[in-house]
C-alpha cells in the first residue's frame, strides 16, 4: 500500500504536476476561444503494458460477483453503484470512465512470460529472451498512426525485454511494432526522455535559431548523402542504411512541426529537476506518468507507450525487495507476503499512477470536456492473464472517455469464456479501437486456429462497444 | 495464391493412395539421392518417416499425415509446422529411426521453397541470424569435407560496438585520455549510441544490429557535445575580444566567495585558425579541420570525394551562418555520418570467379584490429595497408600474429570472447542472500570473475590445449593477478611493512603518520606512499592475524583491496589458508576441476536461491556439443514444485513427465553432476535442504549423450568424470571452434564456411590446442577476406519496409 509520506516523496522528487498544468490550460482556453471544437480535437492513447499478468478474478467488483460467476455468460454491467475492486480503488474518482475488460482471448499468441509484439499484435511470436519477428505495425502503432504529431510515438520504459536488467538509455521491450521489421525504441532514462521531448523549445535566442537553421542544412546533406551512399550498397544493406537515413527524415519533419508549436511546448514542459536521474523504480514510474501527461498536454504526441517494469523489477520501495516480479510471479512469498498480496501491493501502486495521470488529463480543459474526455489509457499485460500467461483471457483496464467513440466508460464487460457462444478473441478488441478512431480494418491480428476449426466466429469489430 | 495450395492437390492423391505400411524403421539409407525431389519423393519420404506415429486418430502432437489435405484450410499451417518441426531437430525423435541427411536437406529445402514468402519462412530466416540459433546448421556437414563451395561472408554493413564507443571516449576523441577505462573528463556526457542487449552468449552480430532514430538521436546529442566542448575556448576567446572581461561579480564564486573564471580546454589550432579569421576560411583550412575531425570520430583520414562534400557544406553554412558557425554544422554532420555509426565491409574491385571480392587493405586494417582490440588499426598495419602490403591472406597472418603476440597491445576482445562464450561473468548479476552465503556477499561474485579471468588469460598465454585446460585443469588462482613477480614483489614489500612495523607503536598511530616512519615504508613499495594512520593500522592488523596464525598472508593493498571472506567459495578458510604467492595452484584436485567448476560460473548458471541444473545442462548441450534444445514449451509452468524434504534433484522428478523429459533428457543429466556443489559454488557431500536440520546425501550422477563418440558417451558418476570426458572429445572441440567463428566473424556459420572451420579445427588440434593458432587461422580465412553480396531474399534483419514509403508517410502526415 503506497502510504502518504511516500507519495509525498513521489511528487517532491518527481516533478510536480500542478505547475505543468497551469500553462497548458491556458493554452486550451485559447484553443477554445480560436473557436476549435472537440471533434476535431485528436484522440490521445496511452498503452501501459506490465509483466507478469493480471489475473483476471482480481479485476472483479465484489458486489458484481453473483452476476459474472457464470463464465460462460456475456456480463455488460454499469460501474455505478458498485464499489472497484479494492486494488483498483485509486481510480474510483474517474469510475464514470473507467471500464473493466475481460474474458477475451488471445491464444493466436505465444503463451509465458511475454507474447512480445503478439500483444498488442495479435501473431505468435518470440522465444523466451527474443522478441520474435515485426510481422506487422501493433495496434498501438496503428493507432498512432491515425493522429499524426511531431512525436508520432513516445515509447518510454522501466525496463527492456521482459527479463531484460537494462535499465538506461534506449531500450527494445519487443512490445510495439511500427510496422513489419521495424520495433518502436524505448526510452528508459527520464533525463534523456525530457530533453528528447522538450529540449527543442527550451532555449531560443539568436544564437539558437541560427543552430536551428543551420541543422535544417545539416539535415538536408546528411539526407541526399545517404542517399547517394547507398547506391553502392547491395540491396540487403540497403535497408539497413534505411534506417538511418529513416532516421534524419523523420527528424526533419519533426523539427518542422515541432518549430510551429514552440510556444505550446515551453507552456507545457516540466521544469527540469535533478530528480530525473532517480534510480529508483517508483520515482522512475512517476517521471514517466509525468513525461507522458506533458508529452499529451503539450500536443507533440498523441499516443504514448510506456512499459511500466518487467518480470526483473523488484519493488523494493513498495517494501517488496526480497523477490522481482519474477519471484513472485512463480509463487514465491515476499518479505512475509503471499504472491497474490504482493501483486496486490504492485496493482494498487500502478493504479495509483494511473489515477495521478488520469488527475492530470482531466485538470486540463477542452472544447466541452477535458482532456481525458478525448484519451483512452489502456492498462494490460504482456503476458495476459498468468505470469506465464495461457491467455484463455485477456484482462483490459481502460480509464478516459474515448472520445465518445466506444461504449465502455463507466462498464464492466464480460465475454463469454473460450469456447462458449459469445466468445471473442483479442483480435476482435483492437478491431474494434481501430474501426472505432477511423481504420476500417476488417479484422486485425491473426485468427485463432482452434476457433477456427470448431466454427466459431472470431472477425470484425465487438459491435456492442462501438458508439 | 500460395505456392502450396497449388501443388498440395497434386501432392495429395499419392499420400492417399499407397499405403502406410512402408515402415521407416529400415533405414537412414538416402530415399532421395542427388535426384529433384518430386512430389512422389516427398509423399515417399513423409510415410517411410513419419506416417508409423502420425497417422489415424491417436497421432501424437495433435498431428496427422492425414490432415495435409489440401481441402483443410489449415493445410498450409501444417506443412510449416513439418518444416519447424525438421529444422529445429524436433522430429524424428532421437529413438526413431532418424532421416538420412541427404533426405533431411531435401526434403527441408523442398518445404522451403513450397513455403517460400511464408510468415514461417521469414520468421526461420530471421531467427537464424541470431547467436542462439548457430547450432541449427548441420554440424556434420560443416566438418566432414562434404562442402567444396569457397567460404565468404556477406558484403554488409557492421554498427560499431559499445566498446568501441567507450575505447574512443576513453582515448579523449582530442581531449585528455580518461583515466582506468573511463571516458575522459572533458566527455563524461556523452552517453552510449550503440547499444547491444546485454543477455547470455554472444552478442555482435553484424545482421541483428543496426542504427536507427534512438542512435542518431543520440550521436546528435553526443556530436553536440563534442564539437561544442572543442570551439568553446575560442569563442571565449573571441567574446572576450568584443565584450571586454566577464565582471567579476557576474562570475560564479566558490566556497570562500572567490570568482570562478571560466576556463576551457584548448581549441584544436585547425579549428581555431577558422574562428578567429575574419575572412572566410580557405581550403587547407578547411580540409584540415575535417580531417581532424574525421581522425577523431570515424578514426581514419578523409577520402578525396569526402573533404570535397564536407567543404561543401561548410561553405555553404559560412555563407549563411559566418564561420563559428559554418564550422560547427560541418563538424556535426562528420560526427554523425554513416561511417560514423557504421564499419563498411563490402570487397573491392572485380569479383573472382566465386562471385566474391577481397576486402580493401583498409578495411583489412580495421577489420584485424576491430577483431582484436576496440581500437583503430596501429601505425603499422595502417603503414602495411598504404604501402600495397596487406593484401593477401598471408600478409594479415604476418599482422595478425604481430598483433598477438605484442604484449604492449591491449586485446580486450580475447577475453571477451572466452565471457561471452563461458558466460562466468554473468555471476554479479545472481543476486544471493548475504545471510544463507554467511560472510558479507558484496563484492564477492565480483573477485570470483577476476580470479576466473586471470585463469583463463594464464592459459591463453600459456597457449597448450586451451579448452581442454580450461575444462578439466586443477590448478586454480585465488586473489592472485597472474603475474607472479609482481605477485612476489607485494608479498615480499608487505613482509617487509610488517617486519618494520610489528615492534613500533602502529596501534597508535595519528591519521598522519610520522614521516620518520613514512620516510622508511616509503622506500619499500609505492603502495606505502600514502599509507597514512588508518591504512598502516587496517593492514597491520591483518599482517598480524597471519602472522600470529603462522599463514602466508594475501597481497592486500595494490589493486585488491577488499577482505578475503570471498574465498569461501572455494571451501578455504579464511583463517587458515595460507596464500601461495606463485599461482595457479592446486585447490582440491579430487573435487573441483576446470571453469565449469569455478563458483564464478557456478554462480553465474544458478538462481537466487539454489543451484539451476536446466540452465547448466543446456550450457553444455549448446555450447560444447554444439546441439539444440527447443525454446521452452509455452504451456508448461516452468517452476519447480517446493518439497521441504527432497533434494533438488529429487524435486527435479516432475521433469521425467513424458512432455517434458523430450526436451530435460537433453539438460539435466548434463546439469545434475554439479550438485556436488551449492549455489554459492562451495562443495558439498550432502544437501542441506529447506526443512531445518535436514541433510541428504548428494547425488551427482549424470549421463553424457551426443558426443558422437561411444567411448565418452554414457553414464558419468560425478562432475570431474563429466569434465575429462567432454575434454576428450572432438565435437566438444569443434563447438569451441564454431562459437570462436561466430564471434570473430560476427555471424552464424554457413554450409559454405565449411572449409574456414576445418581448416580452424586443423589448426587448433595440429598446435596442440593453441587458442592463438586457433584465432589465426581464423582470421585468415576466406570467410574472413572475401566478402559477397546476399541474394535479396536471404536477408531479414532489416524490415521488408523500406524508406520510401515511410518517409512519404510521414510527409503526407505532415500535409
Amino acid at each position: 500500500m503506497m502510504n502518504s509520506t511516500r507519495r509525498q516523496f513521489l511528487r517532491t522528487t518527481a516533478f510536480g504536476s500542478s505547475s505543468l498544468l497551469l500553462q497548458p490550460m491556458l493554452q486550451r482556453f485559447k484553443l477554445e476561444a480560436a473557436g476549435i471544437e472537440r471533434s476535431k480535437m485528436p484522440h490521445r492513447f496511452v498503452f501501459v503494458m506490465k509483466s507478469s499478468g493480471i489475473i483476471p478474478e482480481r479485476l472483479e467488483p465484489p458486489t458484481l460477483k453473483a452476476s459474472i460467476d457464470d463464465r460462460s455468460l456475456m456480463v455488460n454491467e454499469s460501474l455505478a453503484g458498485h464499489d472497484l475492486p479494492a486494488t483498483l480503488k485509486p481510480l474510483e474518482p474517474f469510475k464514470d470512465q473507467v471500464a473493466i475488460v475481460q474474458g477475451l482471448s488471445g491464444k493466436m499468441c505465444r503463451p509465458g512470460h511475454s507474447s512480445w509484439f503478439g500483444a498488442m499484435g495479435v501473431y505468435k511470436t518470440g522465444g523466451e529472451h527474443n522478441s520474435g519477428v515485426l510481422l506487422r505495425a501493433t495496434a498501438d502503432a496503428e493507432l498512432a498512426r491515425l493522429f499524426p504529431s511531431p512525436f508520432q510515438h513516445v515509447g518510454l520504459a522501466l525496463r527492456g525485454k521482459v527479463m531484460s536488467k537494462e535499465i538506461e538509455g534506449t531500450l527494445y521491450p519487443g512490445i510495439t511494432a511500427v510496422a513489419p521489421g521495424r520495433e518502436l525504441p524505448f526510452q528508459a532514462s527520464p533525463d534523456i526522455a525530457y530533453q528528447q521531448l522538450f529540449g527543442s523549445a527550451l532555449s531560443a535566442d539568436e544564437k539558437a535559431q541560427m543552430q536551428y537553421d543551420l541543422k535544417s542544412n545539416l539535415l538536408d546533406f546528411m539526407v541526399r548523402d545517404i542517399g547517394n551512399l547507398n547506391q553502392s550498397l547491395p540491396a540487403n544493406e540497403r535497408e539497413k542504411m534505411g534506417h538511418y537515413l529513416n532516421a534524419f527524415e523523420e527528424l526533419k519533419i519533426r523539427r518542422q512541426r515541432l518549430a510551429s508549436m514552440s510556444d505550446q511546448i515551453r507552456d507545457s514542459a516540466p521544469e527540469y529537476s535533478e530528480r530525473f536521474s532517480a534510480k529508483q523504480n517508483t520515482i522512475r514510474q512517476q517521471a514517466h506518468i509525468d513525461l507522458t501527461a506533458a508529452a499529451l498536454i503539450s500536443g507533440i504526441t498523441n499516443v504514448v507507450t510506456l512499459r511500466l517494469d518487467n518480470i526483473s523489477t523488484s519493488y523494493a520501495q513498495l517494501g517488496l525487495s526480497e523477490k522481482t516480479v519474477h519471484g513472485i510471479g512463480h509463487q514465491e512469498t515476499c518479505n512475509g507476503k503471499s504472491p497474490e498480496e504482493a501483486r496486490d501491493i504492485i496493482r494498487l501502486h500502478h493504479m495509483e499512477l494511473l489515477a495521478d495521470l488520469a488527475a492530470q488529463l482531466k485538470a486540463v480543459p477542452e472544447a466541452d470536456g477535458t482532456l481525458l474526455d478525448n484519451t483512452s489509457i489502456i492498462y494490460l499485460s504482456d503476458s495476459g492473464n498468468e505470469h506465464h500467461g495461457n491467455l484463455s483471457e485477456w484482462p483490459y483496464v481502460v480509464i478516459g472517455g474515448n472520445g465518445g467513440r466506444l461504449n465502455i466508460a463507466g462498464r464492466y464487460l464480460q465475454y463469454p469464456s473460450y469456447g462458449n457462444d459469445g466468445h471473442r478473441t483479442i483480435g476482435n478488441w483492437w478491431t474494434t479501437w481501430l474501426n472505432a478512431f477511423g481504420n476500417p480494418i476488417e479484422h486485425y491480428g491473426n485468427l485463432d486456429l482452434t476457433l477456427q476449426k470448431n466454427g466459431m466466429p472470431q472477425t470484425g469489430p465487438l459491435q456492442q462497444l462501438l458508439a | 495464391m500460395h505456392r502450396l495450395f497449388i501443388l498440395l492437390p497434386l501432392l495429395f492423391p499419392y499420400w492417399l493412395g499407397q499405403s502406410a505400411s512402408h515402415c521407416a524403421a529400415q533405414s537412414p539409407v538416402p530415399i532421395v539421392g542427388n535426384a529433384p525431389l518430386t512430389n512422389k519423393l516427398v509423399n515417399g519420404l513423409l510415410k517411410a518417416h513419419c506416417s508409423d506415429c502420425h497417422s489415424g486418430s491417436e497421432s501424437p502432437g495433435d498431428f496427422t499425415l492425414e490432415s495435409l489435405n489440401s481441402e483443410e484450410e489449415t493445410a498450409p499451417e501444417k506443412w510449416g509446422h513439418i518444416f519447424h518441426v525438421l529444422v529445429t531437430n524436433q522430429m524424428p525423435p532421437s529413438q526413431a529411426d532418424s532421416f538420412s541427411i541427404t533426405d533431411k536437406k531435401a526434403l527441408v529445402h523442398w518445404l522451403e521453397k513450397q513455403l517460400q514468402g511464408s510468415d514461417i519462412i521469414r520468421e526461420w530466416r530471421q531467427k537464424m541470424l541470431y547467436p542462439e540459433y548457430g547450432n541449427y546448421v548441420d554440424h556434420t556437414s560443416l566438418f566432414d569435407g562434404s562442402v567444396s563451395e569457397f567460404a565468404w561472408s556477406p558484403s554488409r554493413l557492421w554498427k560499431k560496438s559499445p566498446t568501441m564507443f567507450d575505447s574512443m571516449t576513453n582515448r579523449g576523441m582530442g581531449f585528455r585520455a580518461g583515466q582506468n577505462g573511463a571516458p575522459s573528463s572533458e566527455l563524461n556526457k556523452l552517453k552510449q549510441p550503440f547499444t547491444i542487449e546485454d543477455k547470455a552468449g554472444l552478442k555482435d552480430f553484424a545482421a541483428i544490429t543496426m542504427a536507427d532514430s534512438a542512435t542518431l538521436s543520440t550521436m546528435l546529442r553526443n556530436a553536440e557535445t563534442l564539437v561544442d566542448r572543442h570551439l568553446a575556448q575560442a569563442l571565449h576567446e573571441i567574446r572576450i575580444a568584443s565584450e571586454g572581461p566577464i565582471p567579476e561579480d557576474q562570475l560564479p564564486k566558490d566556497k570562500k566567495g572567490n570568482p570562478i573564471r571560466p576556463r576551457f580546454p584548448a581549441t584544436p589550432p585547425e579549428f581555431k585558425v577558422i574562428l578567429l579569421s575574419s575572412t572566410a576560411a580557405t581550403e587547407p583550412q578547411i580540409k584540415n579541420a575535417i580531417t581532424r575531425m574525421f581522425q577523431w570520430v570515424i578514426e581514419r583520414d578523409p577520402t578525396t570525394a569526402e573533404i570535397e562534400k564536407y567543404s561543401q557544406l561548410c561553405r555553404e553554412c559560412t555563407t549563411k551562418g559566418g564561420n563559428a558557425e559554418g564550422l560547427r554544422t560541418t563538424l556535426l554532420a562528420i560526427a554523425v555520418s554513416p561511417p560514423a555509426v557504421y564499419r563498411t565491409e563490402l570487397g573491392q574491385g572485380p569479383a573472382d570467379e566465386h562471385g566474391r571480392r577481397i576486402l580493401s587493405p583498409a578495411n583489412l586494417a580495421f577489420s584485424i584490429a576491430y577483431a582484436l582490440t576496440d581500437e583503430k588499426p596501429d601505425n603499422a598495419l595502417i603503414s602495411s595497408a598504404i604501402s600495397g602490403k596487406l593484401k593477401t591472406s598471408k600478409d594479415v597472418r604476418r599482422e595478425v600474429e604481430r598483433y598477438w603476440d605484442d604484449s604492449t597491445i591491449p586485446k580486450p576482445r580475447i577475453l571477451r570472447f572466452f565471457h561471452e562464450f563461458f558466460g562466468y561473468n554473468a555471476a554479479p548479476g545472481v543476486f544471493k542472500d548475504t545471510a544463507r552465503f554467511g560472510k558479507d556477499y558484496r563484492k564477492v561474485p565480483e573477485r570470483l570473475v577476476e580470479d576466473a579471468d586471470t585463469l583463463v588469460m594464464h592459459h591463453v598465454k600459456q597457449d597448450k590445449n586451451v579448452l581442454a585446460e580450461l575444462l578439466t585443469t586443477d590448478q586454480y588462482f585465488v586473489s592472485h593477478s597472474g603475474d607472479n613477480d609482481q605477485e612476489r614483489e607485494i608479498h615480499d614489500a608487505l613482509q617487509e611493512f610488517y617486519d618494520y612495523y610489528k615492534d613500533k607503536p602502529w596501534r597508535d598511530f595519528p591519521y598522519k603518520v610520522p614521516e620518520e616512519h613514512m620516510s622508511r615504508v616509503r622506500t619499500i613499495h609505492k603502495i606505502f606512499r600514502h599509507a597514512n594512520g588508518n591504512v598502516t593500522k587496517r593492514w597491520m592488523k591483518y599482517l598480524e592475524q597471519c602472522d600470529v596464525a603462522g599463514i602466508s598472508h594475501m597481497p592486500l593493498g595494490g589493486t585488491r583491496s577488499s577482505g578475503r571472506d570471498y574465498i569461501h567459495t572455494y571451501n578455504l578458510d579464511e583463517k587458515s589458508f595460507s596464500f601461495p604467492v606463485t599461482q595457479p595452484f592446486s585447490l582440491a584436485p579430487e573435487k573441483r576441476i576446470g571453469i565449469l567448476m569455478h563458483p564464478a560460473w557456478l554462480i553465474a548458471h544458478s538462481l537466487n536461491l539454489d543451484n539451476d541444473p536446466v540452465r547448466r545442462g543446456k550450457w553444455i548441450r549448446e555450447r560444447l556439443l554444439a546441439d539444440t534444445i527447443p525454446e521452452l514449451p509455452i504451456t508448461v509452468d516452468a517452476s519447480i514444485p517446493e518439497d521441504h524434504h527432497k533434494t533438488l534433484r529429487e524435486r527435479f522428478t516432475v521433469t521425467r513427465h513424458e512432455d517434458c523429459w523430450r526436451c530435460h533428457v537433453k539438460m539435466n543429466p548434463l546439469g545434475m553432476p554439479f550438485e556436488s556443489f551449492d549455489d554459492f559454488g562451495r562443495h558439498r557431500k550432502n544437501e542441506k535442504l529447506t526443512a531445518k536440520g535436514e541433510t541428504k546425501p548428494v547425488d551427482s550422477t549424470g549421463e553424457l549423450v551426443g558426443t558422437g563418440d561411444g567411448e565418452l558417451d554414457g553414464d558419468v558418476s560425478n562432475p570431474l568424470d563429466l569434465m575429462h570426458r567432454l575434454a576428450k572429445s572432438t565435437r566438444v572441440r569443434q563447438s569451441f571452434v564454431r562459437h570462436a567463428f561466430r564471434y570473430w566473424m560476427g555471424r552464424n556459420e554457413m554450409p559454405s564456411d565449411s572449409q574456414t572451420l576445418i581448416n580452424a579445427d586443423r589448426a587448433y588440434e595440429q598446435s596442440g590446442g593453441s587458442f592463438r593458432a586457433l584465432v589465426v587461422s581464423l582470421l585468415t580465412s576466406d570467410s574472413f577476406l572475401y566478402r559477397k553480396p546476399l541474394p535479396q531474399q536471404q536477408t531479414a534483419a532489416a524490415s521488408s519496409t523500406i524508406v520510401p514509403p515511410l518517409a512519404s508517410q510521414l510527409r503526407k502526415q505532415q500535409q
